[in-house]
């Protein structure tokens, strides 16, 4: 059984249509790529997949129970994260502020204080800047502040939004080890990314998002030979 | 002109005033920066509470301090359902901003009119119920002023250390920052929502009940306090609880002093073109986010 | 092209119905009911523009209606003017007006918009209410009649005439492409901005029309009615505006006028529970709201929908 899985998803706001027929799964354990470029309906599957959209059609099932009318906060009751492009933070908080909220549900707010050890292991740089606003954070620390927030809420599977949007490719690979990390610690990742290397890297499997549509599907290895990614994708 | 003890006599009433006129205020604010919605029934919310003060001493006979906080217990829940039956059914829809401002407007009238015709438009008068009178340096403060001051700056330091440290505060400041990052948070807003409608509506009718001996209670008691509620939010801007404060007490004390050296049918005017004044040169306010 | 016919026949049937009603039914007080609801329609019609069709949260409209009054009864009282003639520059000093309330509100968004127009009308009225030396505050003017003589019919026919001048004007406009500007603004006044939509000149034009005509209809009302008080502008005529507004349908050109015309008789037949009309009045906006936000008129336009289906099946069987 998969952790995550959409069959026929339809998703749109209100009489305009952005995805169609989506399917797809995610197994536990690892790290599944969707590849899309602008446009391609990427956000617009993720906030359906977290319930702040929801579907026109089709299913959506998670541990094995069907979300796609669930609403938000209880999707992530359930196990199931998201760090939207940006992070996801409350500017006019500070950092701890930040990844106390991160903890919000009631089970993690008991054991706030060991994940905030542990998330401060992983980022150190968070621990220096925890009394900062988070608005005032660069955009690299926004996205570890993010994803720091996304762990603290101890999530079976998280959602990552372009975590390489408006970075530096030294940041960039900074916060993709950061991901790696995190999925050692049990927790599955699915990645949505413009960027084709980055995203068929870090992932084992991938899918292929264009106009709303799932085009193609495969392992890395399969995609990054694939003709039609080298040619749309890698300009190859 | 005027002998400086007079003067501040007169600014140590506008604080009296000012602390409850803050109760007003924060709640307004609270609702605009978590929800969007602009409550014109918030009056009402103070008028109901300085009705329950009124007849929680006229038949029962507590004190100004209990029947603060029956008002206040009593309204949070009335602000509960009143979100939950008027507002929540609009959120969704295109247009909601008018909506809701046209609910509460209706919200308003229905509440003011029924108010009419069941309690009856005599205004109704308490008395004092401490007697006796504090005497500083010629500064004179009664009893019951004093009451009024520490109940309304008890309320706000609640409202502070809710809003600063409690998980639910922390929730609270969360979706007014960014909501669709609280719902990905697993706060849940409608519940978010209705809890800070009710608070809005438990500490607008704490301000009135507190200030229910000082000032008569009536039907349309509640549009003053709102217009002063409306106006303090904009000076100190709208969403910022700690404008609200600071400016709710500047405002009291300016009121104040307009009486003072003005009239008292004036003082409307004033604070109106005072705010006006700051719209067009500041329109943030004080401490705006938006 | 069956539907558009009968519409306008209708239509012409309403208008000769009105052009020769005080001939056709001369009760003196049915005659007063739409002198009144008249004058009143235009005051929501053009508020409508304001807030129906822009978007903006004005709750000042009474003050404009209570300008034009007071500037007429004054032109006329202390220097003499003619009363046709003052009337007219009750509309100019009401338009004029509405630049002060207008500055201040250009960059604003909803709430501020509500507070500065709400604050600005009640300033004008506790002025007119403070200023006895000139306006005798609360115990009012008495203001020169326009027609003399008890007969209605006269002022009937004017206010008839103020109402077809305004809807005339109202259609020409919001149906040229000011109407389509209005409404891109009210969607979205950023959009709006950046397609290079002057956003300030369409907000200033569409003040000025609106308080004009507004000034226009609170004049003549005080010409007609010849009390005048500071009450005139207060806020439970700028509750009656919205509701009125908001029964009828805002956004609509007709609806407006339709619910002015069916409040006006509604409220008369009503007098007798005086205390309940308001209560009435928040029951009837909050159900609106809940359950038929578009008013009178999307009730109707959903009643003719259905008619439309029924003939369609009926033809093509």
């Amino acid at each position: 059984m998969y952790l995550l899985s959409a069959d026929g998803l339809n998703c749109g706001y209100g009489h305009s249509q952005v995805l169609w027929d989506i399917s797809f799964h995610v197994e536990e354990g690892g790290i599944v790529g969707i590849i899309g470029s602008n446009g391609a309906g990427k956000t617009t599957l993720l906030r359906t997949l977290s319930g702040l959209v929801p579907a026109q059609s089709g299913k959506i099932e998670f541990s094995g129970e069907r979300i796609e009318q669930l609403s938000p906060h209880k999707i992530v009751e359930r196990g199931l994260s998201q760090i939207p492009e940006g992070g996801g933070i409350f500017p006019y908080m500070t950092v701890l502020e930040n990844l106390k909220l991160g903890a919000f549900l009631p089970w993690n707010w008991k054991r706030i204080s060991q994940n905030l050890d542990h998330v401060f292991q992983l980022f150190p740089g968070l621990e220096d800047r925890k009394s900062q606003m988070a608005g005032t954070l660069s955009g690299g620390e926004r996205q570890m502040l993010g994803i720091g927030k996304g762990l603290m809420s101890a999530p079976k599977l998280l959602l990552i939004d372009e975590p390489s949007s408006g970075l530096a490719p030294k940041l960039v690979l900074r916060v993709f080890d950061n991901i790696k990390e995190i999925q050692k610690h049990n927790v599955t990742i699915l990645l949505i990314e413009q960027n084709v290397q980055y995203c068929l890297n870090m992932a084992s499997r991938a899918y292929v998002l264009e106009n709303g549509r799932i085009v193609l599907e495969g392992t890395s290895d399969e995609l990054i030979g694939h003709e039609h990614v080298r040619k749309a994708y890698l300009g190859i | 002109m005027f002998a400086a003890s007079i003067l501040i006599q007169q600014i140590v009433y506008g604080l009296v005033i000012g602390s409850s006129y803050v109760l007003m205020a924060a709640g307004f604010s609270l609702i605009w920066g978590i929800m969007g919605v602009l409550n014109l029934a918030h009056g009402e919310f103070y008028m109901l509470g300085a009705y329950i003060a009124y007849y929680a001493s006229s038949l029962l006979g507590f004190n100004p301090i209990m029947s603060a906080i029956v008002a206040l217990v009593a309204m949070f829940f009335f602000g509960i359902v009143f979100e939950r039956a008027l507002l929540s059914p609009l959120y969704g829809r295109k247009g909601w901003e008018m909506s809701t401002v046209l609910i509460t407007v209706g919200a308003s009238i229905l509440i003011q009119n029924l108010a009419l015709v069941i309690f009856g438009e005599k205004y109704k008068g308490l008395p004092m119920y401490f007697e006796g009178e504090l005497e500083i340096w010629k500064i004179v403060l009664s009893y019951d002023r004093l009451v009024v001051f520490l109940v309304g700056i008890s309320l706000i330091a609640l409202l502070w250390y809710l809003l600063k440290y409690t998980r639910v505060g922390m929730a609270m400041r969360a979706v007014s920052q960014n909501q669709e990052g609280a719902y990905l948070t697993g706060i849940n807003v409608q519940k978010i929502f209705y809890l800070a409608f009710g608070l809005s509506a438990a500490f607008a009718a704490a301000g009135g009940a507190l200030l229910a001996p000082i000032y008569f209670v009536y039907p349309t008691v509640g549009a003053g306090p709102l217009l002063m509620a409306f106006a303090i939010v904009i000076f100190g801007g709208f969403g910022s609880v700690k404008g609200a404060i600071v400016a709710g007490f500047l405002l009291g004390v300016f009121e104040s002093l307009v009486v003072l050296m003005v009239s008292s049918a004036w003082k409307d005017v004033f604070v109106f073109i005072l705010v006006i004044i700051v719209l067009t040169v500041r329109p943030r306010g004080l401490f705006g986010i938006q | 092209m069956m539907k558009g016919s009968l519409k306008s026949i209708l239509l012409l049937g309403l208008f000769l119905l009105l052009s020769f009603f005080p001939f056709l039914f001369p009760d003196p007080y049915l005659i007063h009911l739409l002198i009144l609801s008249f004058l009143f329609s235009v005051l929501v019609s053009n508020w409508n523009i304001l807030f129906g069709y822009m978007g903006i949260f004005c709750f000042g409209q009474q003050a404009f209606f209570g300008i034009g009054a007071y500037s007429s009864a004054l032109l006329a009282l202390k220097l003499g003017v003619p009363i046709p003639l003052s009337i007219v520059f009750g509309g100019f000093v009401a338009s004029l007006s509405s630049v002060l309330i207008g500055l201040p509100t250009l960059r604003l968004q909803g709430a501020y918009v509500a507070l500065v127009t709400l604050a600005f009308a009640e300033v004008v009225r506790m002025t007119c209410s403070n200023w006895v030396g000139m306006t005798r505050g609360q115990l009012g003017l008495t203001v020169p009649a326009l027609i003399s003589g008890a007969d209605r019919v006269g002022y009937y026919y004017v206010a008839f005439l103020l109402f077809l001048m305004s809807t005339m004007v109202l259609l020409k406009v919001m149906r040229s492409s000011f109407g389509y500007v209005t409404v891109a603004i009210r969607e979205s006044q950023e959009a709006a901005d950046s397609l290079g939509i002057n956003v300030i000149k369409y907000k200033i034009s569409a003040f000025l029309l609106s308080s004009f005509m507004s000034g226009l209809a609170g004049a003549l009302y005080a010409h007609y009615i010849r009390i005048l008080t500071p009450d005139i502008m207060s806020l439970p005529l700028m509750i009656t505006i919205l509701v009125m507004g908001m029964l009828g349908g805002i956004g609509t050109l007709p609806g407006p006028i339709l619910g002015t015309f069916v409040l006006t008789f509604l409220s008369e037949y009503l007098r007798d529970l005086a205390q309940f009309r308001f209560i009435i009045y928040g029951a009837l906006i909050i159900l609106a709201v809940l359950f038929v936000p578009g008013g009178l008129v999307s009730g109707l336009r959903f009643v003719e929908k259905k008619l439309k289906g029924k003939r369609f099946q009926e033809g093509s069987s």
